[in-house]
């Protein structure tokens, strides 16, 4: 709506869910509510300390406005190709809880602006492992400030996940750079995987080669800032 | 102008404009020369309206004309206390009791009409420092100082002002700005924000903005020079794109260009200009310019002797840039 792409003629609130609490369970999940802002997990204690690189994720999505009224269950459900959330849930291996089920972020997320919801079906929360060796690279577009390409990076005992946003029509993981980081963990190694253009989106502000090596590139800046 | 010529306080001065049935014969800017034209012609009237306030104060002051001289708002006899304010010469021009009118028309109002014999160029140096991300081709901009002269300034905040929208509108076409169309359906790609790269705040530093008052090459008898409000735009242009290009950037699709190419130009661009400066005042020249020198890099020059833009397109082309 913000965007102007839509125009609903009806809206329902649902502010009255009360689904924006975040908590953490057992010191091994944090659980963020579907309505939690994204102003709300940058700014949360128990995010910025457990999943350092969602707060920093979170902190730069849009701007001021957005960040104020956009919900991370409306980041997710809306599956754009550009949005950040997505990188993060793939990258730390989240789960999205709805009023039915619970689905593992790696089968969410199907396709250009599509989802495993059904119709009707209600997200109500988020949860994720704690990652403490988290962290996030944005590469904006310089026009509407999206993601052309952001890379989430996670590194813990299972070993290491990279998630990317705004390079393909959906987020993805990056399983070349995963496997040259378990084995080498150091931004070097980052930049030394290539990335197939293919399956890569191209667009006016940047083409698919540029977008595949844009990848490794921030993988390595997020690898660093991690080390 | 009108203030500062007859010695008046500025609340005395009314200005008359946007009704075609209350002010002279006009027409449009072109090029921004408003006030550079317009303010001349004012001048010019002013002049008469003195040059006639002279008379009437010779007759009040019971001198000689040619004795009379104009300062600070007085009328005054050369050498002598005596003297008449623009306001009591006004009074008497219009309530003509005591005024010579078997010579002179009552009344203290001029036209003048001005065409300037040639155009002004108002001259400025503009100066950025640029960081080039090799590795993604983003280009950030440090620092930007710019020097003009525009002759004399009459509205100091307002030509800032002007300086600072031309800067940001330059830094956006050299940087950030594109119109796109579909090669094929002609549609317009870019017809939002979100896909058409105004500069913002964030993407500008804290411009250095000075005016240094030179030499006009054709004086107008306002003394300004024309302000364009494309000025700063265009000089920060030019002096980015020229400086960009051979930095192998090419403006925001510039996600386009190979990397490594960026990389190689950068450090190309780089060496040149290292080696088109004169040597800094603390380093013998000797050891100036540092290698690898121009001759190792021959190419720059290519195009003409004359090329400021080092084109190197072929020698007098009708597209090198010269």
């Amino acid at each position: 709506m913000r965007l102007g792409l839509s125009a609903p003629t009806q809206l329902v609130d649902l502010q009255d869910l009360r689904l924006d609490r975040i908590w953490v369970e057992n010191e091994a999940t944090v659980h963020i509510g579907a309505m939690c802002r994204h102003e709300q997990v940058a700014a949360s204690r128990d995010v910025q300390g457990l999943l350092p690189g969602l707060a920093m994720l979170a902190a730069q999505i849009g701007d001021r406005q957005v960040r104020r009224m956009g919900t991370i269950g409306g980041s997710i459900a809306n599956a754009d190709p550009a949005a950040c959330y997505p990188a993060g849930l793939l990258g730390l291996g989240a789960t999205v809880h709805t009023k039915r089920r619970a689905i593992a972020a790696d089968d969410f997320f199907v396709g250009i602006y599509t989802t495993a919801l059904d119709p009707g079906e209600l997200i109500e929360r988020v949860s994720f492992p704690i990652a403490r060796l988290s962290s996030w690279q944005k590469f904006k577009q310089p026009a509407s400030r999206f993601s052309l390409v952001g890379v989430f990076v996670n590194r813990d005992s299972q070993g290491v996940r990279v998630g990317v946003t705004g390079a393909a029509p959906c987020a993805f993981r990056a399983h070349a750079l995963e496997a040259a980081l378990a084995a080498n963990w150091s931004p070097a190694a980052a930049r030394a995987v290539k990335i197939d253009a293919s399956m890569l989106m191209s667009d006016l502000h940047g083409s698919a080669e540029y977008r595949a090596a844009l990848i490794p590139e921030l993988c390595a800046r997020a690898v660093a800032a991690i080390q | 102008v009108v203030a500062d010529r007859l010695g008046i306080a500025l609340d005395d001065v009314d200005i008359v404009h946007g009704d075609t049935g209350r002010v002279p014969f006009g027409m449009g800017t072109y090029g921004s020369r408003s006030l550079a034209v317009g303010g001349s012609a004012i001048v010019k009237a002013i002049d008469k309206v003195i040059a006639k306030g002279k008379k009437i104060a010779a007759h009040l002051l019971e001198a000689a004309e040619e004795s009379i001289v104009f300062e600070g708002g007085q009328f005054k006899v050369a050498g002598t206390e005596r003297a008449k304010a623009f306001a009591e010469v006004s009074l008497a021009a219009y309530v003509p009791h005591n005024y010579p009118l078997e010579t002179l028309e009552p009344g203290l109002n001029e036209n003048a009409f001005y065409d300037p014999t040639n155009f002004t160029y108002p001259a400025g140096s503009y100066i950025c420092e640029v960081e080039v991300d090799p590795a993604t081709g983003t280009v950030k901009v440090e620092r930007f100082s710019a020097v003009d002269d525009f002759g004399n300034v009459i509205n100091p905040m307002i030509v800032e002002g002007q300086v600072h929208g031309g800067i940001a509108q330059g830094l956006g076409q050299a940087l950030l700005e594109h119109g796109v169309y579909d090669p094929h359906s002609g549609q317009l790609l870019t017809g939002s924000y979100l896909d058409y790269a105004m500069p913002r705040a964030d993407d500008l530093p804290a411009f250095v903005v000075r005016t240094a008052k030179g030499h006009a090459l054709h004086a107008q008898p306002a003394g300004r020079e024309g302000l364009r409000r494309g000025r700063g735009h265009r000089l920060t242009t030019g002096a980015h794109q020229r400086h960009l290009r051979r930095a192998g950037h090419q403006g925001p699709a510039d996600a386009r260009f190979p990397l490594h190419r960026v990389a190689r130009r950068t450090a190309r661009s780089l060496r040149w200009l290292t080696t088109s400066v004169p040597p800094p005042p603390n380093r013998p020249a000797s050891s100036w310019p540092p290698t690898p020198t121009r001759a190792s890099w021959p190419a720059a020059r290519a195009c003409c002797p004359r090329c400021a833009w080092a084109c190197r397109r072929p020698p007098s082309s009708s597209t090198c840039r010269t």
